[in-house]
């Protein structure tokens, strides 16, 4: 084969056959297999390159400590950080179950909702409740409210009258 | 027939090591201690040749086998063994490397420090000459891997110091290989600028 008037590899394609010759275009491949002098240059690039390896490893100095292992086995399962932070995640989990059932459960008797109990219980719990509905609309005692002339029931019911008369028939 | 030789060799190895690392993953603590002589100079090199220093190079590969030792069981293939080492001892030069630049930031000494020449001294070195190539070599290195971006000097080193394939190198950088290839054509590409460097090297051949 007259290899004279093919086209030798370039710098690019030198180095494009150093990173991976698979890579270059098929009649570059077999140019590469052909031809003596592309060939030859290649491989001193390589030889360059193995050279640096080789020479890095004898310049660099040897390890003087030992490798220390821990006593227990090889990949035996051990308290480790990670296994840490799993247990805090948990225990977080756990608390955050408690507080909210702790939570649902006393919102549940502030609203007065029946709970399971005896029935003195649901009793005493009903009348608490009662008075805590009537402080609601009312602070003051009566007795209070009749001084303070802010709670007359028959002024209330002209007020009313006056308001919204009653249709006579 | 040395060719056959060589294969048989390298599937002798290659089984070797199979068989050892399934051995350690089912918690056997000689497998591993065994795993450790293979490895430990190619993790320390490995190490060494990113910090330049022996002392943090040694600590650094003590943490590598510690960490290996604890996940063992989580090596998928056994065969890419040394690739899964370098994968958690790049992971842990990175976390020297941050500590080390936070550091730096409250001491101006350490500054210092990084801007000296890399090669630590030997009292036991046997010639000076020596000492004098090692150190021109370390420094022409330096001043290379210097031009070169992040990948590229990673990829650069894991192909050419480490010795990896690309498809290591594609896993243990957790890149593909398309991505490898182009980060090591354009370190090849800055290589090839540096002429001291590649005098020295062909010296070193001849």
């Amino acid at each position: 084969m007259n290899l004279d008037n093919e086209q030798h590899l370039d710098e690019q394609q030198l180095i494009q056959a150093v990173a991976d010759e698979s890579d270059l275009p098929r009649s570059l491949q077999m140019h590469l297999g052909d031809c003596h002098q592309c060939r030859s240059e290649k491989e001193s690039f390589e030889q360059e390159m193995a050279a640096l390896g080789q020479v890095a490893e004898r310049y660099a100095p040897q390890p003087q400590k030992r490798i220390v292992l821990p006593v227990q086995e090889a990949g035996s399962p051990r308290w480790s950080f990670l296994n840490w932070r799993h247990a805090v995640g948990a225990m977080a989990a756990v608390a955050i179950v408690v507080v909210v059932f702790w939570g649902s459960t006393t919102l549940r008797n502030l609203t007065g909702l029946p709970t399971a109990g005896s029935p003195s219980e649901l009793l005493e719990a009903r009348q608490l409740m009662t008075e805590v509905n009537m402080l609601v609309d009312n602070a003051l005692p009566p007795l209070y409210l009749e001084i303070s002339a802010e709670y007359k029931p028959d002024d209330e019911k002209d007020f009313y009258q006056f308001l919204i008369p009653q249709i006579e028939t | 027939m040395a060719s056959t030789d060589d294969t048989n060799r390298t599937a002798d190895t290659s089984t070797q090591l199979v068989v050892l690392v399934n051995q350690a993953k089912d918690g056997n603590r000689s497998a591993f201690a065994r795993l450790v002589d293979q490895f430990h100079s190619d993790v320390f090199r490995m190490v060494y040749y990113r910090i330049r220093s022996r002392s943090d190079a040694e600590d650094i590969a003590q943490d590598v086998f510690l960490k290996a030792f604890q996940k063992i069981s989580t090596v998928k293939d056994a065969a890419r063994f040394r690739g899964w080492l370098f994968s958690i001892a790049l992971n842990r030069i990175r976390d020297f490397q941050r500590k080390k630049r936070f550091r730096s930031l409250f001491k101006v000494e350490e500054e210092n420090i990084d801007s000296q020449p890399p090669v630590e001294t030997e009292s036991d070195e046997p010639e000076a000459l020596e000492q004098v190539l090692k150190e021109d070599f370390w420094r022409q290195i330096r001043s290379m891997l210097d031009k070169l971006s992040k990948m590229e000097r990673e990829v650069f080193l894991l192909r050419f110091f480490d010795h990896l394939n690309l498809n290591e190198i594609a896993g243990v950088m957790k890149k593909n290989e398309s991505t490898i290839k182009t980060h090591l054509y354009r370190a090849l590409a800055k290589f090839r600028k540096e002429p001291g460097l590649r005098q020295l090297l062909k010296e070193a051949i001849e």
